[in-house]
């Protein structure tokens, strides 16, 4: 299911994660269920999605009482 | 243990006034380290107040100086006052998105206020204008153990069965205060066909508040949980953000248990029933609506689609939609707290908070505002009436119920 890029980081499902049984020397591992795995990814796409439609076509006006028109 | 919640063994360690727990610490600096700030420009309360110590970074940075020895947890109290929990920070900080699936480690900030309020509770402090919010709970509390809150009133004419595959589960809040909210989500279900049971002595859920009252607390969690278990339910529809919140998360957390049966919110299951064909919207309702997300569906929960899909199905509605993204920024004031406690103990600002998020609707040239939480649905209709605004606060279902001719 897993598929390592090395000893530590492997892709699963489309998404880099860090090997969690490497991490514990330096990070205490949480509990973190895959559903909030998955919450996590899904709200971070929405975001970025929602970044580009909010400035990646459209340049936002400036309010009237700054305009120079 | 329950597989349902993402949690932090240490956060069960009782904390002291000058000593928090080293990954606290740890926590707390991986917000200190960051620069970008997008938790303060997301945060209802950051926006209104503009003050740096009411914003999600300045909680984290608040602790850090607790466990380094610069300040003590009780001379902090009153700023952990300032936090709507709304949820908007933990989905913008990139702790939490850019590094939670790929380290396993995040932030969540509820969670966090939660439990500093909670050990800052047991250490004796007194938060400056809780009493309004205390004596609230304990009115509450005493009414419920003196059987005294007709919380199955609302269902007395409606022969609903107590058991069932299929549970309707509301708290004392929505049984007591929104019951015609309540009575309409039941009509409709009826008209769909769906055979559902109710629980008719719940305990109060308590979103936020669990912690706060004990063993009291964890009873009450006990009770719901063992009830809807003895009904047979396989689902459990919920019409309140703030009590699925609870079953979903709260009530894993603090049982250590999952629910044996799937939590359903009510606009999800409503709008799985129109997409079958059993409910049909077919009488046009004129109005010109937008929606208001809930920061307990749409942030803490991510439900956000449901609400505008009832909404679009409705004939006559013209429905001017602002993304849930954008609304991530909005709160209506009230917070996660069902006793109310951010609105008690904040008042002007709780107004403010509500009174913006109105005025960015009426940009958008509706008449009318939809919503699906009877907490906003409360604050909002308090707002509109001191503002003075002309704007119509109205529930999805309401708006459904027309369109069915349930009303």
């Amino acid at each position: 299911m897993e598929k390592y890029i090395d000893e530590r980081v492997y892709i699963r499902y489309g998404i880099f994660e860090v090997n969690p049984a490497k991490m514990v020397k330096w990070v205490k591992q949480q509990v973190m269920t895959e559903k909030f795995r998955y919450y996590i990814i899904t709200q971070r796409r929405t975001y970025l999605r929602w970044m580009h439609d909010q400035f990646a076509y459209r340049i936002l006006k400036p309010p009237v009482k700054h305009s120079h028109d | 243990m329950s597989t349902a919640y993402t949690y932090k063994p240490w956060y069960e360690e009782r904390w002291k006034d000058n000593w928090v727990p080293e990954e606290v610490a740890v926590d707390c600096y991986s917000t200190f380290a960051c620069r970008h700030k997008f938790c303060r420009e997301v945060c209802p309360v950051y926006q209104e107040t503009g003050n740096e110590g009411h914003s999600s970074y300045s909680f984290h940075v608040s602790l850090l100086s607790v466990a380094r020895g610069y300040s003590k947890l009780r001379e902090l109290g009153d700023t952990f006052t300032y936090c709507l929990q709304c949820g908007a920070c933990q989905l913008r900080c990139p702790t939490t998105l850019f590094t939670g699936d790929f380290y396993k480690i995040t932030n969540e900030h509820n969670v966090l206020v939660t439990k500093t309020r909670k050990e800052l509770i047991d250490l004796g402090f007194k938060f400056k204008g809780a009493d309004g919010m205390i004596d609230n709970l304990t009115k509450v509390v005493n009414d419920t153990d003196a059987g005294k809150l007709p919380v199955a009133e609302w269902a007395k004419d409606l022969n609903l069965p107590e058991t069932g595959e299929v549970i309707l589960f509301v708290d004392y809040f929505m049984a007591t205060q929104m019951t015609n909210i309540l009575r309409l989500v039941a009509t409709v279900l009826k008209k769909a066909g769906v055979d559902f049971g109710i629980v008719k002595d719940p305990k109060p859920v308590f979103t936020y508040e669990l912690d706060y009252l004990g063993e009291k607390g964890v009873a009450y969690a006990k009770h719901n949980l063992e009830t809807l278990k003895k009904t047979g339910a396989k689902k459990v529809i919920v019409p309140d953000p703030h009590v699925f919140v609870s079953l979903t998360k709260e009530y894993p957390r603090l049982l250590k248990e999952d629910p044996p049966f799937d939590v359903v919110y009510v606009t999800d299951f409503v709008a799985e029933l129109i997409r079958e064909g059993k409910l049909k919207p077919e009488k046009p309702v004129k109005k010109k609506v937008t929606y208001h997300d809930s920061c307990m569906l749409n942030k803490v929960s991510g439900i956000w689609n449901s609400p505008r899909e009832i909404l679009n199905s409705i004939p006559g509605i013209e429905f001017i939609d602002e993304d849930h993204v954008s609304q991530w920024y909005y709160c209506c004031g009230n917070g996660a707290s069902e006793v109310r406690s951010f609105k008690t103990l904040h008042e002007d600002l709780s107004y403010r908070i509500g009174l913006k998020r109105l005025r960015r609707a009426l940009d958008l040239e509706v008449t009318t505002l939809a919503l699906t939480c009877p907490h906003c649905n409360e604050q909002f209709s308090e707002v509109k009436v001191k503002s003075n605004l002309n704007i119509e606060i109205i529930d999805v279902f309401e708006l459904l119920a027309d369109s069915l001719g349930l009303r």
